[in-house]
């Protein structure tokens, strides 16, 4: 009883949630007089509905969290049929497979028990598909990490990302030290060959800070925080681009005819937005370079305004903490450190590219989970999510046979 | 395990805190960043209307208004303390390039054209990209 009843909330706002795209994609149809958008008025609330109301017949899941993805998801496929209907479709297909793809990481942490075999598999696999981009990869904009096959593009650290939270989780659960590091360094330093910066921020901050909450040693934490510092100050004093990054971050207005035109058009969009946005379907935000990624969340708050992005910026925020209680409530050491090794990495990544649109700190590229366009991306991050559910859905059977032992308990008191 | 939570619990006010900062500074920034003067400067040298005239009337309000929305910036406009850029009003020309060492694109776009090339926005007349950002509004 009590169950259902905590289960009502998710299913009513992925009610609201669902209403909401529907009328939003009808609007932006009308408006455009495009048929896609009236497809999309169906399909989108229907991959809502797949999420947040068949998966959890299926298995125990945490339906805020559920509702709360599926809505940031809907999110980006909404902005990408406004900017780029093209765009949108080939994010819609993503969304489809990463919700497929949520469904397997659920079952993979359920079947994982032990997984000593499977980890080393992951290991190894995971080191040659990051360096495949240095072998195979073509060079955009300096850094060469991605890799084509065919009509098929595919950035590896994104799916890489997945195996270092497993291995990071699965190493520290075992207390064995000279495996993590090994992989820790190594994927480091494939990414920093690559010059992607920005993914390699995420992966040092989440190593170090899983790190620390698994073994609780402060003073290597600091020792690796202290490091990390030592290579950024290393890479402004040594790298051309990296000062330039910096420079433009303290005040893009100086050179904003080239290297802080990007920020300026962004910040100028979000300014324009003003606390209620243009509205859906207005303003200008493909002046914006490079809008449907990194800088989505500009086009967020011009079209919405600040009110409603703050708002986003919330749903961030609960989403981090569903994981954190996921984590926290979970028996088995290696379930708690996969859990909020999954949500360090999305609210890292998501605090990265957030703090970078709105100049707190330097712009790196990365992608604002689920709602960027980029099918890796957001396949990745609904994969973190399954990874999530998955140790919740071993919560809720544990918690089922707590309960079933306690009414045995209770019925024979012998 | 009971340290193990209590360090959950840190990283997890960290994360939260991270974000929530963000937020406090997009909006405590954004307003004043879009008002200051250098940006209008900035976009009156962007839209070619720098030239040196005295006349504050040649820059429409309406325009300039759009910037900060009613709400988060009340005072963009022509002020009598204008003064035009010093330097001559060149016709921009499409000169942005990117300075990060990061793939835009993602891998389903794998031909989305870059930001300095000509299908991109950004490679237009700079002056041309502004007047459409505020003619749509």
């Amino acid at each position: 009883m009590s169950k259902r009843k905590s289960h009502t909330p998710g299913r009513r706002l992925s009610l609201v949630v669902m209403l909401f795209f529907a009328l939003a994609f009808l609007l932006l149809g009308a408006r455009k007089n495009d048929f896609m958008g009236y497809i999309l008025a169906l399909a989108v609330p229907a991959m809502i509905f797949v999420g947040t109301w068949v998966l959890p017949h299926l298995f125990p899941t945490d339906r805020l969290l559920m509702s709360l993805t599926n809505f940031l998801c809907a999110l980006g496929v909404l902005l990408l049929y406004d900017t780029n209907p093209a765009y949108a479709l080939q994010q819609v297909i993503s969304y489809g497979v990463g919700l497929f793809a949520m469904i397997l990481c659920i079952y993979f942490v359920r079947a994982m028990h032990t997984g000593r075999r499977i980890i080393w598999l992951i290991f190894v696999g995971s080191l040659a598909l990051l360096s495949l981009p240095l072998l195979l990869g073509r060079e955009i904009n300096g850094a060469k990490n991605w890799i084509t096959i065919g009509s098929f593009s595919l950035q590896p650290s994104e799916l890489v990302k997945l195996s270092l939270v497993l291995s990071l989780a699965f190493f520290l659960s075992q207390r064995r030290m000279l495996p993590w590091v090994v992989f820790s360094v190594a994927c480091l330093g494939l990414l920093l060959l690559q010059k992607d910066l920005g993914t390699a921020l995420l992966y040092y901050g989440t190593t170090l800070l899983l790190f620390w909450a698994a073994t609780g040693n402060l003073p290597f934490s600091l020792l690796g925080v202290a490091g990390g510092v030592g290579a950024a100050w290393y890479g402004y004093q040594s790298f051309a681009h990296v000062r330039l990054r910096v420079s433009i971050w303290l005040d893009p207005w100086a050179d904003y005819e080239n290297a802080g035109y990007q920020l300026v058009q962004g910040l100028n969009a979000i300014a324009s937005g003003g606390l209620w946005g243009v509205g859906l379907g207005l303003g200008s935000p493909t002046s914006i370079p490079v809008y449907e990624s990194d800088f989505i969340f500009a086009v967020l708050c011009e079209q919405f305004g600040l009110v409603f992005a703050a708002c986003v910026l919330l749903i961030y925020v609960a989403l981090i903490w569903r994981g954190a209680t996921i984590a926290m409530s979970a028996r088995r050491r290696f379930h708690g450190l996969l859990a909020m090794g999954a949500t360090l990495l999305l609210g890292l990544q998501a605090f990265v590219i957030l703090g970078g649109v709105l100049k707190l700190i330097p712009l790196t590229g990365v992608t604002l989970p689920f709602i960027s366009y980029g099918g890796s991306s957001l396949v990745s991050s609904l994969c973190l999510v399954g990874f999530i559910q998955g140790v919740e859905s071993l919560n809720e059977a544990d918690l089922e046979e707590d309960t079933r032992l306690a009414m045995l308990e209770r019925g024979n008191p012998a | 395990m009971k340290g193990q939570r209590y360090r959950f619990k840190l990283i997890t006010l960290l994360l939260m805190g991270l974000i929530l900062l963000s937020l406090v500074h997009g909006a405590r920034t954004i307003p004043l960043e879009s008002s200051s003067a250098s940006l209008r400067d900035a976009i009156l040298r962007l839209t070619g209307q720098a030239t040196p005239s005295p006349e504050p009337e040649a820059v429409e309000t309406p325009q300039l208004s759009g910037l900060g929305g009613e709400a988060t910036s009340p005072t963009i406009g022509v002020e009598e303390t204008f003064t035009p850029s010093p330097e001559p009003s060149e016709e921009p020309t499409a000169t942005w390039t990117s300075p990060y060492d990061y793939p835009f694109l993602t891998p389903d776009a794998s031909p989305t054209p870059m930001p300095t090339e000509s299908a991109s926005p950004v490679s237009q007349s700079l002056s041309e990209a502004l007047s459409n950002y505020f003619d749509s509004k």
